[in-house]
């Protein structure tokens, strides 16, 4: 396996208060990583950082050997709100305005795995909200980037939605070899989802648990999960 | 089934007419108080002999002349002043050097009511065309800039940032995430501008002027012809909708998405 | 949805092509057609005045071209308006009221006195309604009299007033712009009003109304004057000369063809034709270059503004005329 992410010895300060305090990991091509922790414990910063939107105060982030200095055009985003253009039909979003055939052609595909190519030529105000972080998923997906950096994309969803989501990213991400960081504040849908699972707290890189029950769902792997969901709890409330 | 439709449109069609019922209830309620002796039609003349005054103006080509004239210098002024705010307001919108360089000077300038400038225009350029067209184009110039400045400065932060983070280029994030961000509030500039136009336009066609609607009205004026002043007013009032129809029907095309 | 889009985009652009279509033909009309090799000659006037016949006439623009003068008339609504274009230098010569330039000079505009028309005495002056009560000018005591500020009827009041024995102080005096009076005049809000032709003619025709003093009685005659910038004059004699000699041409031609005069007057000031007939009658046109009895004419206005503080400097007219011959 092929080291894609390098975060050493980073540290990000927004003035004298501390977001993140020395953080080292390392993705590997192919893996999805959970990132997990309470609200405010330096999730987003990290993938910001990641994603070249922020700069460490102190350490340093390469992709692919590289040092990300400035706004990693290698790394797509999906952000917590959905973030598509309202004045672009929903392809348009896909291919910002682009019109040659293959873009055109690849957004289309796109739109077919998640479901939505009858509104291809809709505008994006006419989509529920599922739908919409379909589409921002699709545009995620758009020439097969490097690296994956999803922010609580499924926060505003209800339960049912967001199940069917979880399963639809975690089939395309497996199938296609993406290499995906997902940050999220539900341990369950963590452990569903990723091969690792990174543990925030106050700020700091606390824990890694591996999971060898990704994307299980038989009643067995099903109560494994359970038991390193609850492991995962114990770390976050533990009394420091 | 059939019949509701039918109904429905009916009733879409009333809806349309209804802005109109009082203006023309009030125009044949103008012409009966004329016609009965209710006003002096010395003071006030009846819509109809205003509208037949219209028409022997027409034909003696006085009046296509001076609308002419007048659209002339109404369009060459709002496409110089529109034309400069716009680019202005992008340049401050988009540059924080440019910004600090001409805010301040245009929200200084801005406050001046424009027809106070009118003999400052006078004195540097004169009582010719240029006079006249700068003074529309400087009614122009302020409310596209305010409007275009602020409707760029204030495109939804995270949406440039979803552009920059996605690789979009220089001219892809303005084309594509800015400009379509700022653009109802630019199009709300430009209806705006378009009122601006007509009002500058009129006093500027008073101060010295032998052409235009404002001489026109101007010249009625000063002999009491009612039924020309009458005609200018009405005019202005059906180039000013005119005006306004284009700029609403443009908005409801270029912004559909909404 | 979308047909009906494109229909409107379609639509939408037919009226600004129409509009842009429109506006071309616009700009050719302002465009001169007047040759270059003429030197150029700007003149100021004011509807129905000497220059407004000798446009509509045409002699006067032929003339003048045969003499090596292109000449642009630019019509002004008043006299200020004139004044202020005559002080920017966007016009060569203008047409006015005798007491207009006054004001300016003591403003410290550098204009001259270049010529001196005929007068309006006979149709200047103050009106009043038949059934007003009011029979002479001793009678305007505590009534309320319009006029415009910085126009003629300022000078024509002050001396009626002390032709009547009275101040200023002993009637009622509004101020007005002309439209404005004339309203307040039909509607009664006022009982006499100080003004000229057309709008005295018109008064008497339409109004039952009489004219109280005239001109030639008050002594504020109401003459035509032109006015140039003092240092145009001074290079300029021989298109000054020009100017009043066909200026002059015209007005002898007017004073022999009132027939044809109120029909071209009736046109260019849509007026009544009794109106313009009244007016025409009482009035003698002329242009002449200035005399000493002009000179001491409009310097009695001057003394009576500076008396009355209506200027704040003395004004000497003979440091503004010139005396071309
Ligand atoms: N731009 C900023 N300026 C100042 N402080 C910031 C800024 N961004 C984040 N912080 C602070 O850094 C800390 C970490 O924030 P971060 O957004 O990374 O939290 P998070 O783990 O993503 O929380 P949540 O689950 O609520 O999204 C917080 O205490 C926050 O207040
Ligand atoms: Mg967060």
């Amino acid at each position: 396996m092929q080291e894609l992410i390098t975060v050493e010895d980073v540290t990000k300060k927004y003035g004298n208060k501390t977001a993140l305090g020395n953080a080292n990991l390392k993705i590997e091509q192919g893996e999805f990583v959970a990132l997990v922790g309470m609200s405010g414990s330096g999730k987003t910063t990290l993938l910001r950082m990641i994603a070249g939107l922020e700069q460490p105060t102190s350490g340093q982030i390469r992709q692919a050997g590289q040092v990300v200095d400035s706004i990693n055009t290698n790394a797509r985003v999906m952000f917590q709100d959905d973030r598509l253009l309202p004045w672009l039909s929903v392809r348009e979003n896909l291919t910002f305005g682009e019109h040659s055939k293959k873009d055109i052609t690849e957004a289309d595909s796109l739109l077919n795995l998640v479901g939505l190519d009858e509104y291809a030529d809709v505008y994006p105000e006419k989509l529920s909200g599922g739908q919409k972080q379909r589409v921002a998923l699709a545009r995620a997906l758009m020439s097969h980037p490097k690296l994956l950096l999803l922010d609580e994309p499924l926060g505003a969803l209800d339960a049912l939605t967001r199940l069917n989501m979880q399963d639809l990213i975690l089939q395309i991400c497996r199938k296609r070899n993406f290499t995906t960081l997902l940050v999220t504040h539900d341990i369950n849908e963590a452990v569903r989802m990723a091969n690792r699972i990174i543990v925030v707290k106050n700020s700091m890189i606390v824990r890694q648990v591996e999971n060898p029950y990704q994307g299980q769902d038989s009643v067995d792997a099903e109560a494994k999960q359970t038991g390193i969901v609850n492991d995962i709890l114990h770390t976050i409330y533990e009394k420091d | 089934m059939e019949e509701t439709k039918s109904k429905n449109k009916i009733n879409s069609i009333l809806m349309q007419l209804l802005p109109w019922t009082i203006p023309v209830a009030l125009i044949i309620l103008w012409q009966i108080a004329v016609d009965v002796g209710w006003i002096t039609s010395s003071f006030i003349p009846s819509p109809l002999s205003v509208l037949a005054n219209g028409v022997s103006l027409w034909k003696s080509g006085e009046l296509p002349k001076n609308i002419s004239i007048s659209l002339y210098r109404a369009l060459v002024g709002f496409a110089i002043g529109g034309g400069l705010g716009f680019i202005l307001g992008f340049l401050n919108g988009v540059s924080k050097v440019m910004r600090a360089l001409f805010d301040t000077t245009i929200q200084m300038l801005r406050n001046i009511p424009h027809l106070a400038l009118i003999p400052v225009v006078i004195l540097v350029l004169g009582i010719g065309e240029t006079a006249k067209i700068s003074l529309v184009a400087i009614g122009c110039l302020f409310p596209m800039y305010i409007n275009t400045y602020h409707g760029i400065t204030s495109v939804d932060p995270h949406l440039i940032e979803m552009g920059k983070s996605y690789g979009l280029s220089k001219y892809k994030l303005f084309s594509k995430v800015i400009f379509p961000g700022a653009l109802p509030t630019i199009l709300m500039g430009v209806r705006y501008a378009l009122g601006v136009m007509w009002t500058t336009l009129i006093v500027a066609e008073t101060v010295s002027a032998d052409s235009g609607i404002g001489y026109m009205s101007t010249n009625a004026q000063q002999f009491m012809n009612m039924k020309t002043i009458f005609l200018c007013i009405i005019i202005y009032a059906i180039l000013g909708k005119l005006s306004d129809f284009i700029a609403k029907t443009l908005e409801n095309i270029l912004l559909d998405w909404r | 949805m979308k047909k009906k889009n494109s229909v409107r985009k379609i639509f939408i652009l037919g009226l600004v092509v129409l509009g842009v279509l429109v506006a071309f033909f616009g700009w050719k009309q302002t465009q001169d057609s007047t040759s270059k090799s003429l030197k150029k000659v700007i003149i100021g006037y004011q509807a129905g005045d000497e220059f407004d016949i000798s446009k509509t006439r045409g002699e006067f623009v032929k003339k003048m071209k045969k003499a090596g003068y292109s000449v642009t008339f630019k019509e002004f609504q008043n006299g200020a308006a004139m004044m202020q274009a005559l002080a920017n230098g966007n016009i060569d010569y203008g047409r006015m009221g005798d007491s207009a330039p006054i004001t300016s000079i003591a403003a410290g505009t550098k204009v001259t006195y270049v010529a001196a028309g005929g007068t309006k005495a006979l149709g200047s002056g103050v009106v009043v309604k038949k059934d007003s009560g009011i029979n002479s000018i001793s009678d305007l005591k505590g009534k309320t009299i319009a006029y415009t500020k910085g126009t003629t009827s300022q000078y024509m009041i002050i001396k009626v007033l002390k032709k009547a024995g009275l101040t200023t102080s002993d009637v009622n005096l509004v101020n007005l712009d002309q439209s404005a009076a004339s309203v307040a005049y039909a509607k009664g809000k006022v009982d006499a009003w100080a003004n000229w032709d057309p709008a005295i003619a018109q008064a008497e025709v339409t109004e039952n109304s009489k004219l109280l003093i005239n001109g030639n009685q008050s002594k504020a005659y109401n003459r035509s004057v032109i006015v140039a910038t003092t240092s145009f004059a001074k290079n300029n004699k021989s298109v000054t000369k020009a100017i009043i000699k066909y200026s002059n041409q015209d007005m002898q031609w007017a004073n022999t063809h009132h027939k044809k005069l109120i029909a071209m007057m009736v046109k260019s000031l849509k007026l009544n034709k009794k109106v313009v007939t009244k007016m025409v009658n009482r009035r003698t046109y002329s242009m002449h270059a200035m005399t000493k009895a002009r000179v001491a004419e409009f310097q009695e206005i001057a003394d009576v503004f500076y008396e009355n503080k209506i200027i704040s400097k003395k004004v000497s007219v003979a440091k503004y005329t010139q005396y071309v011959k």
